[in-house]
């Protein structure tokens, strides 16, 4: 590990730790997906890859960050909170009545019940991506500088929506939207190869015309060397597959879809806990 | 801005892309990608206008509307080819549902015009109106409101009144208030008195301005080109329902003008309204019902 990479390292392990326990006490969300993607939320958000900041949610010169597989709410709020974005004991509050903190995220433009670094309502498979390509749309007419980043699942490749959406990114040009797409082969009821399978993915994203990064979702010099490619470039519409391990750093967790939308039960959640300390002090050596 | 999935000859948006290109967007056929880019539009602070046929838009990117709708966007739904005078491309391409649809999303507001003037004005009404709104329009050419009465003021929310009388009240929306209006103008020779109420706004309905008018005339025919299941019919009876033992002390005789539980057909706009009871002489058949269920109501 890189020096400069530990104290990111340090942290997306400790955002493992915090939503593993927002689901567990919760007793219900979506541990493999949000597990797999912690490095490059922590890369984006504490990693400042994203241009924002968290004391400024509504600042109008900041990148925008569109959640589309909104179930990874997890490891989002987590990022955030950690990220100083709200205060890290609301995320007690994750799945429960009269919380901020919906199993999938609330957009709102009511500031009293806004999740601040929330930027749009998602849930419902495929849609993100065509409302990230809106505003990259509206970004563009205004002659904005500001960068639109769109995460998506592979299981959300079968959604139709997101194809219209891919046809429109490239015939609008949209070079101003990053697509990442997190490629862990697993969804709900097994893997994304026998539920469905997207065949030859980065030759159906090349073929429309996008440019393609393929990067290791796990190794901070990977993460940080694709991202910023592609926030430099300023020529063809971004779409980055991001190869996970659904559930990564909790060994019973890891590769089983069966995790996909279940809580731990005390003795797992122990269990996980104790091997993402070990994982947290093993990074800062 | 506007948004077209490529219907925007049919839609009467070439004139807006001519002369706003900069701010009309080309989704090609692909409504639930048009509905999310709108989403991401009104993200950005624009006021998006998404433009399809009804049938398609709400009833191909409803989930898409939903989540829009869930969020409080400030979108604009424009639902064209409504109703059976879509006419000849039949059943597949007439919307008898859309308005149910959208009125059981949360927070929506919907808008059915009556002719081509009140389609101008409330399209810049829900332009300033900030929140989700859904604008009902057809394909059939229609005479103007103006020509039957002198009208009165439109607005959004608020029923409009064209026409007092006191044997009964026909409520209705779309193109379904000028066969009232002609209905009305039969009935009046035979003596009826017949009053009129545009309900041009289905969500939020007027609720007041439709007790009022039953209270005085103790009938309603509720009429649009619509499932009466859902949708203006069964609102305007839901909303007579609760009132009654409150505002209504006596009993509503009602009877229902629109498609009853079936599909619609091909056929030419004003067969297709005639067949299935959508014209004015539909209407007519049901007051003589209607004033019978009153006489026993009241005997």
């Amino acid at each position: 590990m890189p020096a400069n990479y530990q104290s990111i390292s340090k942290a997306a392990w400790q955002i493992r730790r915090d939503l593993l326990t927002m689901i567990y006490e919760a007793q219900s969300g979506h541990p493999a997906s949000s597990l797999g993607m912690t490095d490059i939320f922590t890369a984006l958000f504490i990693g400042k890859i994203l241009r924002h900041d968290p004391k400024r949610p509504e600042w109008d010169k900041r990148d925008y960050f569109f959640l589309s597989n909104g179930h990874i709410s997890p490891v989002f709020y987590a990022t955030l909170a950690r990220d100083g974005y709200f205060p890290k004991e609301e995320l007690k509050t994750f799945r429960q009545i009269n919380s901020r903190l919906q199993g999938h995220p609330h957009f709102t433009f009511d500031l009293r019940y806004k999740v601040p670094g929330v930027e749009n309502s998602s849930g419902p498979l495929g849609q993100g991506l065509s409302q990230a390509a809106g505003m990259a749309v509206a970004l563009k007419m205004d002659k904005k500088k500001n960068k639109v980043f769109c995460m998506m699942s592979d299981g959300e490749q079968q959604e139709g929506q997101i194809w219209e959406a891919y046809q429109f990114i490239i015939h609008h040009q949209l070079n101003n939207l990053i697509g990442i797409i997190d490629c862990n082969n697993i969804q709900i009821s097994g893997s994304v190869d026998k539920t469905l399978s997207l065949g030859n993915l980065k030759l159906k994203l090349l073929s429309f015309g996008f440019k393609v990064l393929e990067m290791n979702a796990h190794d901070f010099v990977d993460i940080f060397a694709k991202l910023e490619l592609a926030k430099n470039e300023t020529h063809k519409p971004i779409m980055i597959m991001a190869k996970s391990v659904p559930g990564k750093g909790v060994s019973f967790m890891e590769n089983d879809y069966k995790w996909h939308g279940k809580a731990p039960n005390e003795s797992e959640y122990n269990q996980a806990i104790n091997e993402l300390n070990l994982k947290e002090k093993a990074s800062e050596q | 801005m506007v948004l077209c999935a490529d219907l925007s000859e049919s839609l009467r948006l070439d004139k807006f892309k001519e002369n706003f290109p900069d701010r009309f967007v080309e989704c090609g056929v692909a409504e639930q990608n048009m509905m999310g880019v709108g989403a991401g539009l009104a993200l950005a602070g624009k006021i998006p206008f998404i433009g399809s046929f009804a049938v398609f838009n709400p009833g191909r990117n409803l989930d898409q509307l939903r989540v829009a709708t869930y969020s409080g966007l400030n979108i604009k739904v424009i639902g064209g080819h409504a109703g059976l005078s879509t006419g000849e491309d039949g059943a597949t391409h007439q919307a008898l549902e859309d308005i149910g649809i959208m009125c059981a999303l949360p927070k929506m507001t919907v808008i059915v015009p009556a002719d081509s003037e009140q389609t101008f004005i409330l399209t810049k009404q829900i332009a300033a109106h900030n929140g989700p709104c859904y604008l009902r329009l057809g394909r059939k050419k229609l005479e103007a409101i103006a020509s039957f009465v002198n009208l009165s003021e439109i607005k959004i929310g608020k029923a409009q009144v064209l026409k007092e009388g006191k044997d009964l009240s026909i409520f209705a929306c779309g193109l379904m208030v000028q066969e009232s209006l002609k209905a009305a103008l039969e009935l009046e020779k035979i003596g009826l008195s017949v009053e009129v109420i545009n309900l041009h706004t289905i969500k939020p309905l007027d609720e007041e301005s439709i007790i009022k008018s039953v209270a005085k005339t103790g009938a309603a025919i509720v009429a649009s080109e619509h499932e009466i299941n859902s949708g203006l019919n069964a609102l305007v009876i839901q909303t007579i329902a609760k009132a009654a033992g409150k505002q209504l002390q006596k009993p509503i005789a009602i009877e229902s003008i629109g498609t009853d539980n079936t599909f619609g057909e091909s056929g030419k706009d004003s067969d297709l309204l005639h067949k299935y009871g959508l014209d004015y002489l539909g209407i007519i058949k049901k007051v003589k019902l209607v004033l019978e269920k009153k006489k026993k109501l009241n005997s």
